[in-house]
C-alpha cells in the first residue's frame, strides 16, 4: 500500500500529459448501448473489501467527484445526460471526450484560485481540461497538505486535497485500457527492442509482452528503476491507470482469483505489477487480462465488442461461481436502479404538502380527504423506505443499522412509522404531521449526508462489530431512542410554532393532545435509550472488558437519558408546565442531534466513525433554529404570565365593583 | 396554620424530593457535556478524572476557552442521586399497582449505581501482552504505577523477591521539589522518593553546575503531558539511605527504562522500578498461534483470534479467545484487545497478541440490572399507555 502510494505521488509530481488518443475511438452510441451499459453495470468487482456491482463503483466515483450520480455535458454537440456507468465507460473508452466533461465540483472557488485556474462561480464544476493548467501547482499543494494534519486543515486546504485526490484519480480512470493501447508510453524510442517485437499473429499484445518483460527483468536487474528508465516511467504510469487508484482499497479488482481460498481479486493493474514485482505471471490472471485487452480492441465493431463482453463477463462469473461471491450483485445492481430512498423522499415531500392543503379547511371533506391521502402517500413512502433498508441488510447479511448513514435511514423510517401509528391510535393529525415532517428532513438529510460523504454507503465492518447480536438489540434500541426523542422534539417545534402564531392556546385541546403525545414519546425515548445504553454496556464489558468508559458516544447516550428524567421529573415536581416542558423538549432535540452526529465530529473515542466535512455547520444551522424556538417559546411562556396578570387584575377589579 | 416539621423530616423530605432529582440529573448533564467535549484536547483519562470521579470541578478547558467555574463532580452527584432515589422513590413513594414499574426501575438503577461502586473501588483491569510460544500468569494494570523493591542478593528463601511495593497514591503527589520517605523492617535502608513527574525522560547532564538534581550524570526533563495517559512516561527521583551509616544514594527511575537501578546496602543488592501494578492470574496463559484476518484486498480487521493453551496446575487447555468472545475463568475474564508485529530474532514478523484482563465482583450486575429496569418501565409504560387511550376514547353520548 505504502509502496503504491510513493508511486502515485512520483507519478503525480512528474509533469504528466496523458497519451494522445489513438484516431479511431469506440462510438458514443456503442458506450450508451443498452445492452452494453447494463452489461456492464453487472460486472462483479471488489472493492473496499467486499464484492459489488461495477455500478456500485460508478455511482460513488461520479458522485464524489461531481456531487451528483449523473452527468449533463454537450458532448459530440449534443446536451447529454450521462449516468455514472455511461460516464465510466466515457472515460475508459474515450478520454478525449472525458476530458471536456464539468466532472469536478469545486465547493470554495478559493481553491482553484490558488492553483492558477480561473474561477467561475463560488461553487462550480470543472473538466479536467480547464483544471490541466494548475496541474504542477494542484500536486505541489497535494504534497504541501501531507505535512499537515487533516483536522488541522481549513475548508479551502480540504478542498484542495479532495480536488488534487480525485484529479489523479480521474487520470487513472482515463488511461485504464493504456494497458491495450501502448503499455509503454506513445515514445518508445528507449524501450529495448527485445520488448518490442510485435506478437505472433493472433496473439494478444499484452500477452506476449508480459512475460518478455519478466525475462528482462532478470536479465537487467539494474533496469528496474523507473527514475532511470522513461518508458518503465510510462510502465508504471499504465500500471496504475489499469488499477484505477493509488489507494489500495479502491482498487478495481475485477478479476476473480483461479483458486478456491484465495479471497483477494486482482485488477489488471496488479497482473502488470507482478511482472515487475517477481519477474513472473499468474497463467488465469494473464488469460483473463488477455480477454479484456480483446474487449478494448474490439471497441470499433459493436456486435464483436458485445460478444468479447459477454465472454469476459461469463469468464469472471464461472471463476468467481465456486465461491459465490457475487451472489448479490443483481440485487445490488436492483437496488440502486430502484432509488428507494429518493423515491421515498418524493412521496414524504408529497404527502406533506398534501396535508398542508387539509390545513386550510381542517373539518370539511376537503380536509378529510386530503389526510386520507397525505396517510397513503407517506405510507408509500415508508413502504420504500423500509424495502430499501431491508434490501441493504439483505446484500450485507447484516441488521439495518452499522454505520451513521444507516442511522438516519433508520431513524427516518422509525419516526414516520411512530407517527403514523400515533396517528392511528389518536386520530388528531398530530402523528401525520410529524410523519410527514420527519419523513422530509430524514430523507433529505440522508440524501445529502450520502452527497457529502461521496463513498459507498454499504460498506464493510471493523472485526468488533462484526456481532449480529449486538448489532440487532443495542443499536436499534438506541437508534429507536434517537427516533423518539427527535418525534418529542418536532411536536414541541410544531407546539411552540403554534403558540406563536396564536393558532393554539395554552390549555387548549390541541395543546393539551401535542403535550400528551409528546409526553407519552419522552417516555418511550427513556425506555429505549436507558435500554439501549445499558445494552451498550454490556456488550462493551463483552468486548472490552468494561461496562463504562465515559467514551463520546456512551456520554451522547447517556445525556439522552438525563435529559428525558430532567424533563419528567422537573413535570412531575411541577417545576414546568406546558411551556416549559415543550422547551425541554427541544433542548433534548438539540442534545440527540449532538448524541447522534456531534460526537463523531469530536474525532476522540471508540466510536469515533470519522470527520465529515460541512457536518458543523449544519449542526450549527439546526442549533440555531432551536435556539429560536426557544426564545419563541419564552416569548410565549412571558406572554401567558401577562395575560394571567390581566386576567387577576380584572378580576379583581370586578370583585371590588361588586 | 403553619405545619411543623422536625428537621430530620425536613431534611428527608429534601433529600426525596423531586427538586433535588432535577437538579442532580441537570448537573450531571452539563458534567456530562463538557467532560465530553474536553476529552478533544486534555484526552479521556483526564477529563474522566476531572469531571467523573470527583466532588468539585473548578475549571473548564475547551481550547481557546478557559474559566474558572464551580460545579459539582460525578462522584458527589451520583451519591447524592443514590440518596435521592433511595429516599425518593423506594422509601417515600407511594405503594400501590400504579407505581410498582417505577420503584423497580429505581431499585434496579439503585442496583446499578453500586455496581458502579463496587467496580470503581475493586475492579482489576489491565493487559496481557504475549508472544507466540510465551507463556504468563500475570497482567499489568492500564494507568496505576507503583514503585517495586527487588532483593537480588541474597536470593529470598521462600523464592520471594519483591521486597517491597509503594502504591501511587503515595509518591505522585510529591512534585516540584516535594519529597516523601518509606521505610519497611525488613529493610536496611529508607527510600526517599522526590519530584516526581507525570512525563518525563532522563537526559545526561552537559554542564555538571547547571543542574542542582542529577544522578550518575543524568537529570530528568519534564515533558508536556500526552491526552492519551497510557503514553505518558512516569519517572521521579529516589534516594536510597542506609539505616545504619546514614550513607545515601541518588539515583532516577523512570518507567521506560531497560533495567532497574541497582543498588548496594551492605551486602545486600537491590534493584529499584517504577513500573505497572501487577497482578497475578490463578492459572497460566501461553500464546500458542495469533490469527489476524483483513477485509479482502483492505488493511481493515475483520477477525482477530488467538489460540492458547491455559494451565491450571497440572492441567492443559486448549482455548480460543477472539472478538466478542473472551475467555471467562475463576472470575477473570480476558478479552481480545489488539495486536501488533514486531520482527523476530530470525527477521521474520512475530506477532504479539494483546489481552485485555478484567476482574471484577460486579461482572454480571450491569446485566441483571437490565433486565429488571426494563421490566419495571415496561410495566410502568403499558399502564400509562392504557389510561391515556382510554383518556383518548370519545365518551359516549349521555343518555339523560
Amino acid at each position: 500500500m505504502k509502496t503504491l502510494s510513493l508511486i502515485t505521488l512520483l507519478l503525480a509530481l512528474l509533469a504528466n500529459v496523458l497519451p494522445a488518443s489513438e484516431a479511431k475511438e469506440a462510438s458514443l452510441e456503442l458506450l450508451r448501448d443498452k445492452e452494453v451499459v447494463d452489461s456492464f453495470r453487472q460486472f462483479p468487482v471488489q472493492e473496499g473489501g467486499r464484492i459489488k456491482p461495477l455500478d456500485t463503483v460508478a455511482r460513488f466515483r461520479l458522485l464524489r467527484y461531481h456531487g451528483k450520480q449523473s452527468i449533463t455535458a454537450e458532448i459530440e454537440g449534443q446536451k447529454t445526460t450521462l449516468s455514472a456507468m455511461e460516464w465510466l465507460l466515457v472515460t475508459w473508452f474515450r478520454p478525449d471526450l472525458a476530458k471536456n466533461l464539468p466532472v469536478f465540483v469545486v465547493d470554495n472557488s478559493d481553491a482553484v484560485i490558488e492553483i492558477g485556474v480561473k474561477a467561475k462561480g463560488k461553487r462550480d464544476r470543472y473538466s479536467y481540461n480547464e483544471l490541466l493548467e494548475g496541474r504542477t501547482s494542484l500536486m505541489k499543494k497535494m504534497q504541501d497538505l501531507r505535512a499537515i494534519e487533516e483536522k488541522l486543515r481549513t475548508p479551502e486546504q480540504r478542498a484542495l486535497g479532495k480536488l488534487s485526490l480525485d484529479f489523479l484519480d480521474y487520470e487513472m480512470m482515463m488511461s485504464h485500457f493504456d494497458f491495450a493501447r501502448a503499455p509503454l508510453g506513445e515514445d518508445t524510442k528507449n524501450v529495448p527492442a527485445e520488448l518490442l517485437t510485435p506478437p505472433p499473429a493472433g496473439q494478444s499484445r499484452i500477452a506476449a509482452l508480459l512475460p518478455k518483460m519478466g525475462e528482462y527483468f532478470k536479465a537487467h536487474p539494474e533496469a528496474a528503476a523507473p527514475m532511470a528508465n522513461p518508458w518503465l516511467r510510462d510502465f508504471y504510469r499504465t500500471m496504475l491507470g489499469a488499477m484505477m487508484s493509488g489507494n489500495e482499497e479502491q482498487v478495481l479488482r475485477i478479476f476473480p482469483p483461479a483458486e478456491g481460498k484465495t479471497e483477494v481479486w486482482q485488477s489488471p493493474g496488479h497482473v502488470l505489477q507482478s511482472v515487475l514485482e517477481t519477474g513472473s505471471v499468474d497463467a488465469h490472471a494473464l488469460s483473463l487480462l488477455t480477454q479484456y485487452e480483446a474487449l478494448y480492441n474490439a471497441r470499433l465493431d459493436a456486435p464483436a465488442f458485445k460478444a468479447k463482453l459477454k465472454a469476459f463477463h461469463d469468464s469472471v462469473l464461472s471463476t468467481e461461481a465456486a465461491r459465490h461471491d457475487a451472489r448479490h450483485v443483481m440485487l445490488e445492481v436492483g437496488y440502486h436502479k430502484a432509488d428507494y430512498f429518493y423515491n421515498s423522499l418524493l412521496y414524504f415531500v408529497s404527502g406533506l404538502l398534501v396535508l398542508a392543503l387539509s390545513w386550510a379547511a381542517p373539518t370539511g371533506g376537503w380536509g378529510k380527504w386530503s389526510v386520507r391521502l397525505s396517510a397513503l402517500l407517506l405510507s408509500i413512502g415508508l413502504i420504500y423506505a423500509t424495502v430499501g433498508i431491508v434490501i441493504r441488510c439483505l446484500i450485507m447479511e447484516r441488521p439495518p443499522i452499522t454505520t451513521l448513514y444507516e442511522t438516519i435511514l433508520f431513524i427516518t423510517a422509525t419516526g414516520v412509522l411512530i407517527g403514523l401509528l400515533a396517528e392511528l391510535m389518536t386520530r388528531k393529525g398530530i402523528g401525520l404531521t410529524v410523519a410527514a415532517f420527519a419523513g422530509t428532513a430524514g430523507m433529505f438529510l440522508s440524501i445529502r449526508f450520502m452527497n457529502m460523504e461521496g463513498t459507498d454507503t454499504l460498506q464493510q465492518l471493523q472485526a468488533v462489530l462484526i456481532t449480529n447480536f449486538w448489532l440487532a438489540t443495542h443499536v436499534p434500541c438506541i437508534n429507536l431512542g434517537y427516533a423518539a426523542g427527535m418525534v418529542a422534539a418536532i411536536l414541541s417545534m410544531l407546539y411552540i410554532v403554534q403558540r406563536v402564531i396564536g393558532s393554539v392556546k395554552v390549555g387548549d385541546a390541541r395543546a393539551k393532545d401535542l403535550t400528551r403525545i409528546g409526553y407519552g414519546f419522552v417516555m418511550a425515548g427513556l425506555f429505549l435509550s436507558l435500554v439501549g445504553t445499558i445494552l451498550g454496556g454490556i456488550w462493551a464489558n463483552y468486548s472490552w472488558g468494561r461496562f463504562w468508559g465515559w467514551d463520546p458516544k456512551e456520554n451522547g447516550a447517556l445525556m439522552i437519558v438525563l435529559m428525558n428524567l430532567v424533563i419528567l421529573h422537573a413535570r412531575l415536581g411541577g417545576y414546568i408546565r406546558e411551556v416549559g416542558f415543550h422547551a425541554c423538549n427541544i433542548v433534548l432535540g438539540m442534545i440527540v442531534v449532538f448524541s447522534w452526529f456531534g460526537v463523531n465530529q469530536l474525532g476522540v473515542g471508540l466510536h469515533a466513525y470519522g470527520f465529515t466535512d460541512g457536518v458543523w455547520f449544519w449542526l450549527g444551522m439546526f442549533w440555531l433554529s432551536q435556539i429560536v424556538l426557544l426564545l419563541g417559546a419564552a416569548f410565549v411562556s412571558w406572554s401567558d404570565r401577562q395575560s394571567k396578570k390581566q386576567k387577576a387584575s380584572l378580576r379583581g377589579a370586578v370583585a371590588q365593583m361588586n | 396554620m403553619t405545619k411543623q416539621t422536625s428537621i430530620p423530616a425536613k431534611l428527608f423530605a429534601f433529600f426525596s424530593s423531586f427538586g433535588l432529582a432535577t437538579v442532580v440529573l441537570t448537573f450531571l448533564l452539563i458534567i456530562t457535556l463538557l467532560g465530553t467535549l474536553e476529552q478533544v484536547e486534555h484526552g479521556l483519562f483526564d477529563s474522566t478524572k476531572k469531571y467523573f470521579e470527583s466532588y468539585v470541578v473548578t475549571s473548564v478547558d475547551l481550547g481557546t476557552w478557559k474559566m474558572p467555574i464551580l460545579l459539582p463532580g460525578g462522584t458527589l452527584l451520583m451519591q447524592v442521586l443514590f440518596v435521592n432515589m433511595l429516599c425518593g422513590a423506594v422509601i417515600r413513594i407511594r405503594k400501590s399497582p400504579r407505581t410498582v414499574g417505577v420503584l423497580i426501575s429505581h431499585l434496579s438503577i439503585l442496583f446499578m449505581l453500586f455496581a458502579g461502586f463496587v467496580s470503581q473501588h475493586y475492579k482489576k483491569d489491565g493487559n496481557l501482552a504475549l508472544f507466540e510460544g510465551e507463556k504468563s500468569d500475570e497482567f499489568q494494570s492500564y494507568h496505576e504505577s507503583v514503585i517495586e523493591i527487588e532483593r537480588l542478593q541474597p536470593a529470598a528463601k521462600d523464592g520471594k523477591r519483591i521486597a517491597m511495593v509503594i502504591d501511587g497514591a503515595s509518591f505522585q503527589d510529591l512534585s516540584e521539589g516535594k519529597g516523601r520517605t518509606f521505610t519497611s523492617n525488613d529493610l536496611p535502608f529508607d527510600l526517599m522518593v522526590m519530584n516526581y513527574e507525570e512525563n518525563a525522560e532522563p537526559r545526561r547532564v552537559k554542564d555538571e553546575s547547571e543542574k542542582k538534581w542529577q544522578a550518575d550524570g543524568f537529570y530528568l526533563q519534564p515533558l508536556p503531558k500526552k491526552p492519551e495517559a497510557e503514553l505518558n512516561l512516569d519517572a521521579a527521583y529516589v534516594k536510597v539511605i542506609d539505616k545504619k551509616t546514614k550513607e545515601t544514594q541518588l539515583g532516577i527511575i523512570w518507567r521506560a527504562e531497560a533495567v532497574p537501578w541497582t543498588v548496594k546496602v551492605g551486602d545486600e543488592m537491590y534493584a529499584f522500578e517504577l513500573t505497572r501494578r501487577k497482578w497475578k492470574l490463578p492459572f497460566a496463559v501461553r500464546l500458542d498461534k495469533f490469527d489476524r484476518e483483513v477485509h479482502p484486498g483492505t488493511e481493515r480487521a475483520r477477525k482477530f483470534t488467538s489460540h492458547i493453551t491455559k494451565f491450571t496446575g497440572g492441567r492443559e487447555e486448549a482455548k480460543i479467545i477472539t472478538m466478542n468472545e473472551p475467555l471467562r475463568d475463576s472470575g477473570h475474564v480476558l478479552f481480545q484487545a489488539s495486536f501488533s508485529q514486531d520482527q523476530g530474532s530470525a527477521g521474520a514478523p512475530v506477532s504479539r497478541s494483546i489481552f485485555a484482563v478484567v476482574w471484577n465482583p460486579a461482572d454480571q450486575w450491569p446485566l441483571y440490572s437490565l433486565l429488571a429496569v426494563a421490566a419495571g418501565l415496561l410495566i410502568h409504560m403499558a399502564g400509562q399507555l392504557t389510561r391515556f387511550l382510554s383518556r383518548s376514547k370519545p365518551k359516549a353520548p349521555s343518555l339523560a
